[in-house]
């Protein structure tokens, strides 16, 4: 090796630089530091540098891992969920084949007054109450008694909020049916010996309509035959059959 | 004019690769020589400051006094370790870091590596004039101030530096 290329080779150690990032570090603690941080301080600096990356590392590492433990958090939940949501609605499926008295009988209860009419509530309670009575189950009877009779006082009040609002021809005509259907049920429990007494609040709305209608069409003018009908229908009305009554009515008002 | 903390930040930028390498090649060890030059830079701003504040001192040649904390600084580190450079070259691997580190693999080529063993083990005083001369591309009549050396008697250092290098090379 000749004298130059030995110099060349030297000067190939001009390559040999500090690492940016260091020196970049050295000059702000230089600048920054009011104390001048010895050798050893810098190098507690790199050994707290490391440390930091390890931390990191491990943060990283615990933040996978964590994931992975919320995504089976999840998945968990998640089953959790359906599972629930098929109870309930097994649940809300089988209330709909129990009676007044069985556990689930209230889940029952809920559904139908979210979904239907209070006339119609009442009317199921006296299919209810049918139902028990042909199957002889008697440790149901009282609740199914008590649930008739407040259902029955329930569909009273909704009748007579609705009548106050809407009392045209078609809603006097449905509340009929849906009586009609209530009574019907009743004559049948009273066949089977069942007397649940008589549905004195329903009947008193019943009542009032009816005298409502009697007193228009006293003031209305009548031909022959409508005034033979009206005398008829206060007739009913005097015997207590309001619904057979407010049925003429709406065939004298059609 | 510029502050004293933007004068100084001029000369780190202008020495700190030239001030590390020296140290570097002195040490052989990445993690030392910026330990090393580290304190070199923490004692130059410190000497700077206090320049400003006592007008009785003056530093002349910033460079030059750099390269002083520098070689100080070296040989404090082999006094502290009770190693200086004149101990047998056998012992040397077992002192810094084993060999070619991955570092220097990366950026240096086989010969150059070997040109820097080879410095490593070289006497100190032929290590620095050979390092300022033709690395810092610092004249024969700036080394010999440094020094404190007759320019003659720096280039027959120079001379004697590179005779030993190229040998210690060989034996390698």
């Amino acid at each position: 090796m000749t004298e130059k290329e030995l110099i060349n080779q030297l000067k190939g150690l001009k390559e040999i630089k500090p690492r940016k990032e260091w020196a970049l570090l050295l000059k702000s603690q230089i600048f920054e530091g009011a104390q001048p941080a010895s050798a050893e301080s810098l190098s507690m600096a790199r050994k707290l540098e490391n440390w930091k990356i390890g931390k990191l590392i491990e943060n990283l590492k615990f933040k996978i891992e964590n994931s992975f433990f919320e995504l089976k958090i999840q998945k968990r939940l998640a089953y959790a969920f359906a599972t629930l949501a098929l109870l309930i609605a097994g649940t809300f499926g089988f209330a709909q084949y129990t009676m007044p008295g069985d556990l689930l009988f209230p889940i029952k209860k809920i559904a139908e007054q979210t979904q239907q009419d209070a006339l119609q509530v009442a009317y199921n309670r006296s299919e209810d109450l049918v139902q028990i009575v042909k199957e002889n189950k008697t440790q149901n009877l009282d609740s199914a008694i008590s649930e008739f009779k407040s259902s029955m006082v329930d569909a009273a009040k909704k009748l007579t909020q609705d009548l106050a609002k809407n009392s045209d021809n078609d809603s006097i005509k449905l509340a009929i049916a849906e009586v009609k259907k209530i009574q019907d049920n009743q004559k049948q429990l009273e066949t089977l010996g069942i007397n649940i007494g008589e549905a004195k609040d329903l009947d008193n709305v019943l009542a009032l309509l009816v005298q409502d209608q009697i007193e228009s069409l006293d003031e209305a003018t009548l031909t022959d035959k409508q005034q033979e009908e009206l005398s008829d229908i206060k007739d009913l009305y005097s015997q207590e059959k309001y619904s057979e009554a407010l049925e003429k009515i709406l065939l004298i008002n059609n | 004019m510029d502050s004293p903390k933007e004068q100084f930040s001029q000369i780190y930028d202008q020495y700190i690769d030239k001030i590390y390498r020296f140290v570097y090649l002195k040490v052989n060890s990445q993690e030392i020589a910026e330990d090393i030059t580290s304190n070199v830079f923490m004692k130059g701003w410190e000497a700077y400051q206090n320049q400003i504040r006592n007008s009785n001192i003056e530093i002349r040649n910033i460079g030059a006094f750099l390269y002083q904390i520098a070689r100080n600084s070296v040989v404090d580190y082999y006094r502290q370790k009770g190693r200086t450079n004149t101990i047998s070259t056998d012992s040397i691997p077992q002192i810094a870091d084993s060999g070619t580190s991955a570092h220097d693999k990366a950026i240096l080529s086989a010969d150059v590596s070997a040109v820097k063993e080879s410095i490593y083990k070289l006497k100190k005083d032929y290590q620095d004039i050979l390092i300022w001369h033709y690395l810092d591309d610092m004249p024969i009549g700036e080394i010999a101030k440094i020094t404190g050396k007759k320019e003659g008697a720096v280039r027959v250092m120079l001379h004697r530096g590179l005779k030993e290098l190229k040998s210690l090379i060989k034996e390698a």
